[in-house]
């Protein structure tokens, strides 16, 4: 029986556990890096609260697997948080694999897979990390007295270290310091309610969570694991007060004054018994299950307070937030998109109307009503474009961690610096650009940023910078990734592209310097001599430049040999919207997308010369292919006008330039992109249409298809 | 023309008429008469601005704005492999469903909307006369001497120009 049979009907809180897991394995991957170089205490408990979270919610849907998992990287994060132990590389490193592997894991509950995986080795090495401390804690414990010590030791699930400890009357001093432990719990909890009026707040919930995490912590060290569930579910009925999920509510306040209620009495039959008995009290688990479940189900539209677990995320910021379907989200901006047609319509209307009428006061009334119409809708527009943005530290936030990893692999020192985290694009643009970023950055760590010798030698900082900026310029952003390492040698890229035969030796004496450091954007062309697992991951960078291509991006390298290199990419803000230039051929109308272009200029005709049956054209030290609109797209050509002028407007496709030849250059256009119907499908070139506030259909260019149409890209 | 068949309280005669009733959407293309059931019609548009589409196959006559949404516009003369006329006044876009999509066909006039009772339309026909693919045509009605091919909107744009635009789609 699948594990995914026992959860028919919850399909929501798995998603919601899925999307939250996602969410907290980002902030932990983040803390975790930030925690090797910042031992801060708030780090780890942030990673505690985690992993902490990762195992009641796996433990509650039946996951037993990640639940074991979660609880030994608990346990590891508790000797860390009681500064038992000290987060070495090593503890790092454990961590992130569990971290890894929960990343893996979520990928299979998403698709409903259920696994036997091996985790021994990795809760091994886990238990391992813990054993380094387990031995720094007996000598702490030498000072502070045995009876903690016994009580901590069984804490480390029987490690070596600690059994030898194990004194004849254990037993029962153990139990002494747990009722005492537990007392001592239960007062402070009492003191802290009494202070609020016996109420659960928002403020107090979070202290009160901590204590009970505690007390189930305390509860299953000293084998009451029943005991410490109850306390477990208490305390995530807390944190779901704290971070605003649950209101504060009568019912819950009975709920935890029952629990308290009850406890007492497990510790008052616990010390008549002299031993405390692990305990069952089925319906308060019951009553919190409610409660807290309360919480998850209504959770796709709960409103999150920000809990800070991910620095850097402005939205955190005590800002209130909704989970909304992209699909929603998709039909809102194709409405936004009509409304600004109809729009523009009016507006064409009214005009007309106002040129034949004499001025009335209904016509200054028709008016108003018209400019306020167009303000508001470019508002909601403008707003509806906004909830599709996210900043961009979204695709940032993960490449500390790359980094760390591949310095610790390759033996190098490298620093990852990250400006603009703040820009924000569209979601879908976020989407796509992570991919080839991840690539960027892993080959200016890879292949640009020497060893710490070579550095050294160089008379360079032994730790290599790795700077990845992001920068709004119009309705474009521009990230660029650059490094202080090796930098690229034009020539040496050359004749490697010989020796591969990527390129002929003709091709290569005809190639400007741009075309030669472009060539590393060919396909099967690698500098790296040996294939490792960074760039070995089939991921070249031809497949950067064939993402960027599709974003309607362009990419543009600067490098200097021993100074380092710099990779900058241009991309448009939103994909939904085009803002281009609208170029006539002759009769005709098209939009260019600026995205692609890189200038216009008037052309001289004569400049222009056939090579082999295609037009080129020399333009700032190199030879460009260049196409005539006309002709490809058989637009009827006046040929009695001789004295016609003509313009060349520059694209760029990814790293490649083009010259698109057109008659007239009539003015920048935002268009909504339209498609041309489906029983057309896709026409080459031809990215789709969009509709003027004159009811004209324009078609808009798909500037990448287009040169791979004519056979040049 | 009657009105039977519309709304729940008629009688039962009237429901029989109905079932054995079909409304067509006529139209002329090139000198014949073609008939269209009204149900995949959605108007009848006159022929506003077309945006010509480079590159697309023939009969695409190209791009029409219905309000908002952009449709293609087929030549359906060019499509039969007829003989063009030349636009007029009485040129119309009549705007189908056809397999789910919304498509408008070019015919050089639309005439009126006649109801024909199913038993005179004669489904099997000999094709070799209409020198039109018998695939998209569902019938041949015969009203008053006139006789009418009835095209079937969902045939019409299938095989060869389905291949044709895949083509497109492909590379």
């Amino acid at each position: 029986m699948s594990v995914y049979d026992n959860l028919v009907g919850m399909e929501e809180v798995l998603d919601e556990f899925i999307i939250e897991t996602i969410e907290l394995l980002e902030a932990v991957n983040e803390d975790l890096v930030h925690l090797e170089s910042d031992p801060d205490e708030e780090l780890v408990n942030r990673i505690f609260r985690a992993f902490h979270t990762f195992k009641g919610t796996c433990g509650f849907l039946g996951f037993t697997q990640a639940k074991d998992l979660a609880h030994v990287a608990e346990d590891l994060l508790n000797q860390l948080r009681n500064g038992k132990l000290q987060p070495s590389g090593a503890i790092i490193d454990n961590l992130l694999a569990s971290s890894d592997w929960f990343a893996q894991f979520i990928n299979d509950v998403k698709e409903r897979e259920e696994k036997v995986y091996e985790i021994d080795p990795l809760i091994e090495k886990l238990k391992a990390s813990m054993g380094d401390g387990a031995a720094a804690e007996a000598e702490a414990i030498a000072a502070d007295g045995a009876h903690e010590a016994e009580g901590e030791a069984i804490a480390t699930d029987g490690a070596p270290a600690a059994e030898g400890d194990g004194t004849g009357n254990g037993q029962a001093d153990k139990n002494e310091v747990c009722i005492q432990r537990l007392d001592g719990f239960l007062n402070k909890i009492e003191t802290e309610l009494a202070g609020a009026d016996q109420q659960i707040t928002e403020e107090n919930a979070g202290q009160l969570a901590g204590q009970f995490s505690d007390l189930q912590l305390l509860c299953s060290e000293n084998q009451l694991p029943t005991i410490a569930t109850l306390m477990d579910y208490t305390h995530q009925f807390l944190v779901a007060v704290e971070k605003g999920k649950l209101l504060p509510s009568a019912e819950g306040n009975v709920v935890l004054v029952e629990v308290l209620h009850w406890l007492h009495e497990v510790l008052d039959d616990g010390r008549e018994q002299a031993e405390l008995q692990d305990a069952d009290n089925s319906t308060l688990l019951e009553d919190l299950a409610a409660l807290i479940h309360g919480e998850v189900t209504s959770a796709a539209v709960s409103k999150k307070q920000g809990d800070g677990a991910a620095k850097g995320v402005k939205a955190a910021a005590g800002g209130q937030t909704i989970r909304v379907d992209m699909e929603r989200l998709e039909n809102l901006m194709n409405l936004a998109g009509e409304l600004v047609l109809s729009r523009n319509q009016l507006g064409q209307a009214y005009s007309t109307l106002a040129a034949e009428k004499t001025a009335d006061s209904s016509m200054d009334n028709l008016d108003q009503v018209n400019n306020s119409l167009g303000r508001i809708t470019t508002e909601i527009q403008e707003a509806v474009m906004q909830m599709r943005m996210l900043p961009i530290s979204n695709v940032f936030r993960k490449f500390p961690r790359v980094i760390r990893d591949l310095a610790r692999d390759k033996g190098k020192q490298m620093e990852l610096v990250l400006i603009g985290e703040d820009t924000e694009l569209d979601r879908s643009v976020i989407e796509s650009i992570s991919d080839p970023l991840l690539h960027l950055v892993r080959n200016a760590a890879d292949h640009g940023i020497e060893t710490p010798e070579i550095r050294k030698a160089m008379g360079k900082p032994e730790t290599g910078t790795i700077t990845l900026s992001a920068s709004h310029a119009g309705n474009h952003i521009i990230i660029e990734v650059s490094d202080d390492g090796a930098g690229m040698d034009a020539e040496k890229l050359v004749a490697k592209a010989l020796e591969k035969g990527t390129i002929s030796s003709m091709e290569a004496e005809s190639m400007s310097y741009r075309d030669k450091l472009n060539l590393i954007f060919r396909p099967g062309f690698s500098t790296a001599a040996k294939v490792t697992d960074v760039s070995g991951r089939g991921v070249g960078m031809d497949v950067v430049s064939t993402n960027i291509k599709k974003l309607n991006g362009a990419i543009d390298i600067e490098t200097k040999v021993g100074q380092g290199s710099k990779i900058v990419i241009k991309l448009p803000l939103t994909l939904a919207i085009v803002t281009g230039l609208k170029v006539a051929v002759w009769d005709e109308e098209y939009i260019i997308p600026f995205g692609s272009i890189i200038e216009t200029v008037k052309l001289d005709t004569s400049a222009l010369t056939k090579v082999e049956d295609k037009w080129v054209i020399r333009f700032r030290e190199s030879v460009i292919n260049t196409l005539y609109l006309d002709e490809w797209f058989s637009v009827p050509v006046d040929k009695d006008k001789k004295d016609q002028e003509y313009y060349a407007v520059v694209v760029s496709v990814a790293e490649f330039r083009y010259a698109l030849v057109v008659t007239g250059l009539n003015g920048q256009e935002e268009a909504v992109i339209k498609p041309l119907g489906q029983v057309l499908g896709r026409i080459p070139g031809i990215a789709g249409g969009t509709i003027g506030g004159d009811g004209k259909i324009t078609l808009i260019l798909d500037v990448p298809e287009l040169v791979h149409r004519m056979g040049l890209g | 023309m009657t009105v039977s068949g519309l709304g729940g309280a008629v009688s039962t005669a009237a429901e029989d008429n109905a079932a054995d009733i079909k409304q067509l959407v006529i139209f002329e293309l090139a000198g014949g008469i073609y008939g269209l059931d009204i149900q995949s019609v959605r108007e009848i548009n006159r022929l506003i601005d077309v945006t010509p589409i480079p590159k697309a196959p023939d009969f695409v006559e190209g791009i029409i704005n219905l309000r908002g949404t952009i449709i293609p516009v087929v030549d359906l003369a060019m499509r039969f492999g007829l003989e063009t006329t030349a636009r007029s006044k009485d040129t119309r876009i009549v705007v189908i469903e056809s397999e789910g999509h919304t498509l408008g066909m070019k015919v050089d006039e639309v005439s009126e909307v006649l109801r024909i009772k199913t038993d005179e339309i004669d489904e099997a026909i000999n094709m070799t006369t209409t020198g039109i693919d018998a695939d998209f045509v569902e019938g041949v009605g015969k009203v008053d001497d006139r006789l009418i091919l009835i095209l079937n909107p969902d045939k019409l744009f299938s095989a060869e120009e389905h291949l044709e635009l895949a083509e497109i789609a492909v590379d």
